[in-house]
């Protein structure tokens, strides 16, 4: 939707103040500055050298007519303008060769810096930023659009600079020889120009009718495919392939409206060029028998050249009018990219925020009130306190509020209303790095990622050794299983940790926390169903790792927290029920409606196996 | 060009594209070799007037130019002015139209094999099995209708263009440069030459590396995937600044193949313009030595004769043959690229849908009664027992649910009705007849299906609901979404029932979408119901609803109701309670409630989870 917005805008026409967007990136270019205009001189110097091979050409055939006249046998001139043109062309390639690399090695430097910013710049927006847009938009940011953004400097820029010499250095020589037969070329350049230009447009408009059928029958069949035994249960094979024709012909006729645009655009200006050729030579033809008369000699030598220089004018000029086209697309990209890098973050560290290298452990809510959408509270008037080593525990149904708790304590949402204090000190005045560095936490989301388990429980920390990773692993009972496996620690975790089960990852990301040794943990529990061996392992490691510190346990299956020293029990945002397991028990509330559903449901699986 | 049991039909279609295309690219080739020699004559001519010794003579002539320029039969006259013009306009005029002509017949031929080809796949694809899709992801399939179709057809007119460029204006071009001189033909055309050899290597060499760019890119979008997708693990072990490290060396091995594979584009480029132009710099220097002194070549036969016009003409033919040589290359790897594409289209259409279906249905009235007969099943993929010796006779009218735990069978046994997979014979049966012996498109069309998870398609609401039949009533749609309980829902939407479902559409929670899915099912009224959990997401009252409506309107039909919960089933007919794949009972509610164990702790928890 947002792309197609975005395209829209940008197909119909562009304004200086779009462009006045890319000035946000000339920053980028500034380090390059250097080599870059270095490399614009050589490519000028390129088009110049190149400019001159119809001249040595012509120089060359006069020469040879002279001899031939004069009865010459003289064979330097030949030595020498063979050794001329191969000077030329090795010159030519010379300089091509190396501005060529030379700009793409800066457009590649170019997309290489903006991509570091752009994706420390996303790692740095919070939560609710980054759930503001899908993943995969993201990913495009960083990887496509950055990419088409630099097109501007290496493309662009670059095709822009080259284009125009060439056509400068035509016209210059053309003056020189002849004035009339210049005239003439100069002639046609507006004529191609205008015709290229027009026709990109057009073009562009039947190419984004040809884009939005492919999206569209791509939609269509993706849709069909993972649908099909729908389709086929309801017997709607026909209908659905009649729908699939619809799109499918509506694809091919908007390909056949821009093949026949093509179809008539190249061999027009293939004919636009030759009748200019044509015209080149009705010109020039009386004036090298004019010239006679007049005693210049302007000869078919000159002649030829200027034949060769009218073949090639259309390059040129129509590679031209495709820039202001291709420029649209950058635009778009450039915006996109733009959007991201100028995006505020929301939680940063507080100019004098504190950085702590310990916590003692206490953690205290004091009339906390949160909303992730306004006003639709999610935690009301919340207070708690717990003391440094204390476990405590918080229950209740889905959507309760319990795992808010969590993601509130490390920052990642800022409050509304209250306070929240670790150490009596408020979170907003502690650096946000030394805040989740001191508070280990187990996720339920056990996130692992594409690479080996060492990889995973160390994350990219080499101060950790492999015998304090085996240590973390023993610890928390993780050891057992990861031994059994083929590669022990080096055994490779597949794309979001799918070869495991749901309670390995979990024991995996438990020892992913232990290594780093918090003072505070928080845990919130899975909710995927662990089988009971799992289970049984998950509760000791959990009784274990109850002696490193402060503890919160957001907890779904309520055997797990039986022995914590507090049960917070929340029901909407509020908490409504305090203490430990058998006072709670005792008074017959929610929790003991809870605890008695969860073993009937336990029995009955039992009973069952 | 490319053929293929399953492209040859085309050829045959749009024969008349193909031979007017044809033609008008070999009239371009050849035509356009015309253009040197004309201008190489034109700049004699005006050599001529050179050659004169003496320029005053010209001058009393040229005087007078309406009648004639220079003197002699060799000369620029009025006559030759307008013929060379003349015919040079002919030639760009024959050449502009058969640009024109060839274009257009290739391209859009090209256009129209692609959409014949998707055609005919889709509706091939369309009637492939269940276990076919099983197979094959949604992706991979996608590979075949988009990368592979195209890489085909992509031989229609470039691999055509191509072909006949090198074979046409190649040799022709050559030809006539081989009759201008021969021995600097074969001087000039050795570097070519030796580029159209090699051409294929540096081409694959550059897909290679092309393929190398990809991988490092994806690699590099794979990276922020993952980084995005668990991204708060990594906020929470603060792991930004190792990730943002991560990042940048995979950015800079991006941007080093990148710089590698741009080098490499470049050098082939200069390697070409090295090659082509080395032959004008040999043109030059032994051209000249031809004309200026011929004896240097006398021991070589015929090779001595060249004239500043025959230098000219070849520099034009040579130029020409230029772009021959290097699509020799471009070629070789169109057609290998597509022989391959071709493959992999050759191997879907081979495929076969699995399922048998009987010569002749049974054209009896459909009824609605199902039988199990010592029914076990195991999935094609897999040896494991599914369903393990059923035996269960449900009459026709009767309403039936099924209860048990997740993975014990209860949707595949509902599935077994609708033919997705081969059953063994006489192991299900419909109205007394072997599944075997039904048709499925028959069988179908009697069964309503209410799939576990619900799959609308992106459309409006009541085109969802009339799925099975197009031109369904209003009404009728309006009824069946009254049975579903979800008429009210629909009702409050902006746009009532043409509200857009899907990405661009409206956002339906999870009991609509269910309620819309039974709608669909519903409609035309089926002789046999099967609701697969299909009140999962249901609050408690509207299923009741629900399933009062199915008890009044579904009298003499038959419905299977699969659920979780004993409140969907407490009410109906019979009730199968199923467990590892095996019927453990069957009866009324009553019955169970006191001879089935595990039907009996069921109901005991779920009173209990109604409390909470």
């Amino acid at each position: 939707m947002e792309q197609q917005i975005i395209d829209k805008k940008y197909d119909e026409k562009f304004s200086m103040k779009d462009l006045a967007l890319i000035k946000n990136f000339i920053k980028y270019l500034k380090p390059y500055l250097g080599s870059f205009i270095f490399f614009i001189l050589m490519q000028i110097a390129a088009t110049f050298v190149m400019m001159a091979e119809p001249l040595i050409w012509g120089d060359f055939l006069n020469n040879l007519n002279k001899s031939i006249a004069e009865n010459l046998t003289d064979i330097r001139f030949i030595i020498v303008t063979s050794i001329l043109y191969l000077l030329m062309y090795m010159v030519y390639l010379i300089l091509y060769y190396f501005c060529s690399v030379g700009f793409q090695r800066i457009g590649q430097n170019i997309v290489y810096d903006i991509r570091i910013d752009i994706f420390n710049k996303i790692e740095h927006l919070s939560i609710a930023q980054l759930n503001s847009l899908p993943i995969g938009k993201y990913v495009t940011r960083v990887t496509n659009d950055t990419q088409n953004l630099s097109m501007f400097f290496t493309d662009i820029l670059v095709s822009l600079f080259r284009n125009v010499f060439q056509i400068i250095s035509v016209i210059i020589y053309c003056f020189i020889t002849s004035w009339q037969i210049a005239l003439v070329i100069v002639a046609f350049i507006p004529v191609i120009f205008v015709i290229s230009y027009i026709t990109r447009i057009k073009a562009k408009r039947n190419f984004r009718q040809v884009r939005n059928s492919i999206s569209e029958l791509n939609a269509f069949m993706s849709e069909s495919l993972s649908g099909m035994k729908t389709i086929q249960i309801f017997n709607q094979e026909l209908r659905k392939g009649r729908e699939f024709d619809n799109i499918n012909n509506k694809l091919k006729n908007n390909w056949i409206r821009v093949m026949k645009l093509w179809a008539i655009y190249y061999p027009s200006i293939y004919v636009i060029n030759m009748i200019c050729v044509i015209c080149v030579f009705a010109v020039g033809v009386p004036m090298i028998i004019n010239s006679y008369a007049e005693h210049q000699y302007l000869d078919a030598g000159t002649l030829f050249s200027m034949y060769l220089y009218t073949q090639q004018l259309s390059g040129p000029v129509t590679n031209l009018a495709n820039l202001f086209n291709r420029i649209t697309n950058i635009l778009s990209s450039t915006e996109k990219v733009y959007s991201v890098l100028s995006l505020e973050t929301f939680i940063e560290d507080s100019p004098n925020a504190k950085k702590i290298e310990k916590f003692k452990g206490e953690i205290e809510f004091k009339n906390v009130y949160f909303a992730y959408i306004p006003n639709q509270w999610v935690l009301k008037n919340v207070s708690f306190k717990i003391k440094p080593g204390e476990t405590c525990a918080f229950v209740g149904a889905t959507g309760a509020g319990k795992s808010t708790i969590i993601s509130l304590i490390v920052r990642n949402y800022d409050i509304q209303k209250g306070e929240i204090l670790i150490d009596g000190i408020n979170i907003k005045d502690i650096q946000i790095e030394s805040l989740r560095k001191g508070i280990g936490q187990m996720l339920q989301d056990v996130f692992l990622f594409s690479g080996n388990i060492e990889d995973n429980i160390k994350l990219d920390n080499n101060s950790i050794s492999h015998e304090e990773v085996v240590k973390a692993c023993q610890y928390v009972g993780a050891d057992t299983f990861i031994e059994k496996l083929p590669n022990k620690y080096n055994e490779i975790v597949r794309e979001r940790g799918n070869n495991f089960s749901a309670g390995q990852r979990q024991l995996i990301s438990f020892a992913r926390v232990m290594v780093y040794k918090p003072q505070i943990v928080v845990l919130d529990e899975a909710t995927a169903n662990i089988d009971t061996e799992t289970e049984v392992l998950i509760q000791d490691s959990l009784n274990k790792m109850r002696n490193i510190g402060t503890m919160i346990i957001v907890a779904h299956r309520l055997s797990t927290i039986k022995n914590v020293d507090t049960i917070y029990v929340l029901d909407h945002g509020e908490i409504i029920e305090q203490g430990n397991h058998s006072s709670l028990i005792d008074k017959h509330g929610l929790y003991y409606r809870l605890y008695k559903l969860q073993n009937m449901q336990k029995e009955v699986l039992n009973d069952v196996q | 060009m490319i053929f293929g049991k399953y492209i040859n039909i085309y050829y045959k279609k749009y024969w008349a594209y193909f031979v007017f295309g044809f033609l008008a690219l070999i009239v371009v080739d050849i035509v356009q070799l015309y253009i040197p020699q004309l201008v190489a004559e034109m700049i004699e001519k005006l050599t001529n007037l050179y050659n004169i010794n003496n320029p005053s003579n010209v001058v009393d002539l040229v005087t007078d130019p309406n009648k004639i320029w220079g003197y002699g039969t060799n000369l620029f006259n009025l006559n030759d002015y307008y013929y060379y013009f003349g015919t040079f306009s002919l030639i760009v005029v024959v050449i502009g139209l058969c640009r024109f002509i060839w274009r257009y017949c290739l391209n859009i031929v090209q256009v129209k094999i692609e959409a014949d080809l998707r055609h005919k796949m889709f509706y091939h694809v369309e009637n492939l099995s269940t276990s076919f899709f099983n197979m094959q992801k949604t992706g991979g399939l996608m590979a075949y209708f988009t990368n592979d179709i195209e890489s085909v057809c992509c031989v229609f007119s470039d691999g055509l263009i191509y072909s006949v460029d090198v074979l046409v204006l190649g040799i022709v071009a050559f030809t006539k440069m081989c009759l201008v001189n021969w021995f600097l033909a074969i001087i000039c055309a050795l570097p070519m030459i030796f580029f159209a050899c090699i051409g294929y290597y540096i081409e694959k060499i550059q897909s290679l590396k092309f393929e190398k760019r990809q991988e490092r890119f994806e690699r590099l979008s794979d990276m922020v995937q993952e980084n995005l997708s668990g991204i708060t693990v990594v906020k929470a072990f603060c792991k930004e600044i190792s990730e943002a490290k991560k990042f940048a060396n995979l950015n800079k091995s991006n941007k080093m193949v990148n710089q590698d594979f741009l080098k490499y584009s470049v050098k082939v480029d200069v390697l070409i313009n090295a090659l082509a132009y080395s032959a004008f710099f040999l043109l030059v220097l032994f051209g000249g030595l031809m004309i200026i002194r011929p004896e240097f070549f006398s021991m070589i036969p015929l090779a001595g004769h060249l004239d500043v016009k025959g230098m000219v003409e070849f520099f034009g033919y040579y130029d020409s043959l230029i772009w021959p040589m290097i699509a020799i290359g471009m070629l070789v790897n169109i057609i290998s690229q597509s022989k391959a594409s071709l493959k992999r289209i050759t191997y879907l259409l081979d495929q076969k849908n699995e399922v048998r279906e009987p010569k002749i249905s049974s054209d009896k009235e459909f009824v609605g009664k199902i039988e199990f007969r010592n029914l076990s099943f195991n999935y094609p993929d897999s040896d494991n027992k599914v369903l393990k010796n059923i035996n269960i006779t449900i009459d026709k009218g009767m309403n039936v649910g099924i209860i048990g735990k997740t993975g014990c069978g209860k949707s595949t046994l509902v599935n077994t009705l609708l033919k997705l997979y081969n059953i063994e014979e006489n192991m299900v049966l419909i109205d007394n007849i072997d599944i075997n012996n039904w048709n499925s498109k028959v069988l179908r069309e009697h069964i309503g299906y209410v799939a576990q998870e619900t799959f609308l398609f992106s459309d409006y609401i009541d085109a969802n609901i009339a799925f099975a039949d197009e031109n369904i009533s209003e009404e009728m749609i309006k009824k069946a979404a009254k049975f579903a309980c979800v008429d009210d829902n629909i009702q409050e939407f902006k746009n009532g029932y043409k509200t857009m479902i899907g990405e661009r559409g409206a956002t339906l929670s999870g009991g609509q979408k269910q309620r819309i899915s039974m709608a669909r099912a519903i409609i035309k009224n089926p002789e046999i119901l099967i609701l697969d959990d299909s009140v999962s997401a249901v609050d408690s009252n509207t299923e009741k609803e629900i399933l009062a409506n199915i008890k009044k309107d579904r009298k003499n039909k038959t419905t299977l109701i699969i659920a979780h919960r004993i409140s969907a089933v407490e009410d109906l007919d019979m009730i199968i309670v199923m467990d590892n794949g095996c019927v453990v009972d069957f009866g009324t509610h009553e019955y169970l409630k006191q001879h089935c164990k595990l039907y009996k702790s069921l109901c005991e928890l779920q009173s209990l989870e109604k409390e909470v």
